[in-house]
């Protein structure tokens, strides 16, 4: 019963591995071919979820946009991990007027809206890729932060810190290699609520036309598209609808699951 | 008193925080102000001109007042592109964005709260379960993909609401509920879901209290221990999360403008950000962010009145 959650999790994530993963070598259709004659076709066995606006295929263009979701969330989180260990660490282990000024300065960050972040960081910066999965990996920095401060603050009492101390290692090596390898699970655990976070704000921003740019293919932006030729071509909108809900659920059931066997120790 | 003070005084070094780091973020834009509005065949007289009246030529701090003044005094200068004061926009886009946001909040108190209680009530029982799988799936499915669904089903198979045609307050102020009710509904559904989850374990932590033990050895039912007893005392941190709610419903209802063609701030925002009109952009962001800002504030306060141990620990 404990297990149910990881075992959700895990099986989604592991067919949207899969999925991605053959859509590197492999799409039933080349996902740019355009079929004039085969425009806005309902789900059928020849394509399993419609066609859109020129013909192309759905199926395969979920396939490969799968490849921008996973990319995103991954470059996202690691943007956002390297700086929030580092800062949660720090200041957890440091404390003092270090520990206050920088955790006022997340909680400020946690306390506004992600997307108007990142819009303003899209403004600023202008649109594409690179500041989508930038943008997004600054937002995630005050989560994966203050879950690292706490656990410091709780380990850095522990006798093995203390012993470490004692026999004169330098703080820094206490930080990284004492400290960091002993409190790795509840980081993983709010990584992968991060991740799932990250595919929200990817899919959000893309909608809106200011996160990922053709040629990279986008669940969101095909939601944006397909919104226009609803009333003709209901389908359109379904498929990547789907596949983003999929995603942010393996990866919030795994985070869950993991979750419930940290508190079962 | 003393708290009071405390705290009055945290939220204006948060906002001047808030302008401090709009003002420089819209500084490191790459590129020259004066020559994108004048295009690279202007005059020096022109140049001149131009910077003179946008303070150009004065230093960044100085350039940093005078544009604070702006903020409070709702001179934040005119829009690049609809040449009127960003305020005079931004006061005419707010009232869409506060009423629909102001739903979603009512939605989100009155769905998720009874909810939170139902499952904890049938913790591990079949409606706990259903209530946990499908506050689980709340969570994931992305707002602005509900209102799409929601707006094809309602709107273009049933029928039941137009698709689009926001109709204001005040022309007519239920069908202005009505266009807004859609909307309102895809913003609430993530934000139900965190609160049913939230409301969830302050209830059932509450559960293992000693004066819950008595109060069944008292020989009160369950039902009655959870309204008479555990209720008050689950429901006080669930103010707390509040603040968070009302960004959360802030920055949804950036997306869901878009989706709804509602004429509210935030597709003036994403108007803005397309066509480049940086005072516009700015100026939005800074006013949302003091909100926010402004907003939290009210909620600190009303908790401590409501639980006065707060401002004592």
């Amino acid at each position: 019963m404990k297990k149910t959650n990881i075992t959700i999790g895990a099986v989604i994530l592991i067919f949207l591995l899969a999925m991605m993963t053959v859509s590197i070598f492999y799409t039933p259709y080349p996902v740019t071919q355009m079929n004039i004659k085969e425009r806005f076709s309902p789900p059928s066995p020849k394509h399993f979820f419609g066609t859109d606006n020129f013909g192309r295929d759905i199926l395969s263009r979920v396939m490969i946009g799968s490849q921008t979701a996973f990319f995103v969330g991954a470059l996202a989180v690691f943007i956002g991990l390297f700086f929030g260990v580092l800062i949660g660490a720090l200041s957890g282990y440091i404390g003092g007027i270090f520990d206050e000024i920088t955790m006022r300065i997340m909680d400020a960050m946690l306390a506004f809206p992600g997307i108007l972040f990142a819009l303003m960081f899209v403004a600023i910066f202008g649109v594409g890729i690179k500041n989508t999965i930038t943008a997004i990996g600054i937002m995630s920095i005050p989560s994966f932060a203050r879950v690292t401060r706490s656990s410091y603050l709780q380990h850095k009492e522990f006798e093995y810190v203390k012993s470490a101390k004692a026999k004169g290692a330098s703080p820094l090596r206490i930080i990284f290699f004492h400290i960091l390898p002993n409190v790795t699970s509840p980081i993983i655990v709010s990584s992968t609520l991060g991740f799932a976070r990250a595919v929200l704000s990817e899919a959000g921003l893309s909608y809106l036309g200011l996160g990922v740019q053709p040629p990279y293919p986008s669940w969101g932006r095909m939601l944006n598209e397909s919104q226009v030729f609803i009333s003709i071509a209901p389908w359109y909108a379904i498929a990547p609808g789907v596949f983003i809900t999929l995603l942010v659920l393996g990866f919030n059931f795994l985070g869950d699951g993991l979750q419930d066997l940290e508190s079962l120790k | 008193m003393y708290f009071y003070l405390k705290k009055g005084f945290s939220m204006i070094i948060t906002i001047l925080a808030v302008t401090v780091i709009t003002f420089v973020s819209f500084q490191i834009i790459p590129g020259d102000p004066v020559l994108s509005r004048l295009g690279v065949d202007a005059d020096q007289a022109q140049i001149e001109a131009l910077k003179e009246e946008l303070n150009l030529n004065k230093p960044l701090a100085t350039r940093y007042f005078i544009w604070l003044k702006g903020v409070f005094t709702g001179n934040m200068g005119q829009s690049f592109r609809y040449s009127v004061p960003v305020s005079d926009l931004i006061l005419s886009r707010i009232s869409v964005t506060f009423i629909l946001a102001l739903i979603s909040l009512l939605l989100i108190i009155f769905v998720g709260v009874p909810l939170g209680i139902i499952s904890a009530r049938y913790n591990n029982k079949i409606p706990g379960l259903f209530i946990s799988f499908i506050s689980q799936i709340g969570m994931a499915v992305p707002s602005f993909w509900t209102g799409i669904l929601l707006m094809f089903l309602f709107g273009i198979v049933l029928k039941w609401f137009s698709v689009s045609g926001y109709v204001s307050w005040s022309e007519n102020p239920l069908l202005c509920i009505k266009s807004l009710t859609l909307p309102a509904i895809s913003i609430a559904i993530p934000n139900i879901a965190t609160v049913i989850r939230y409301m969830k374990n302050m209830v059932l932590d509450e559960m293992k209290k000693e004066y819950v033990k008595t109060a069944y050895s008292k020989g009160l039912s369950t039902s009655q221990v959870l309204s008479r007893h555990i209720l008050k005392n689950a429901i006080i941190p669930v103010i707390t999360i509040l603040g968070m709610i009302t960004a959360t419903i802030l920055g949804g209802s950036i997306i869901i403008e878009q989706v709804f063609s509602l004429p509210g701030i935030g597709r003036l925002l994403i108007n803005a950000i397309t066509t480049r009109d940086l005072p516009l952009v700015q100026g939005i962001i800074v006013y949302i962010s003091v909100m926010i800002v402004i907003i939290n504030f009210i909620i600190d306060i009303f908790y401590t009145i409501i639980d006065p141990r707060i401002r004592f620990n």
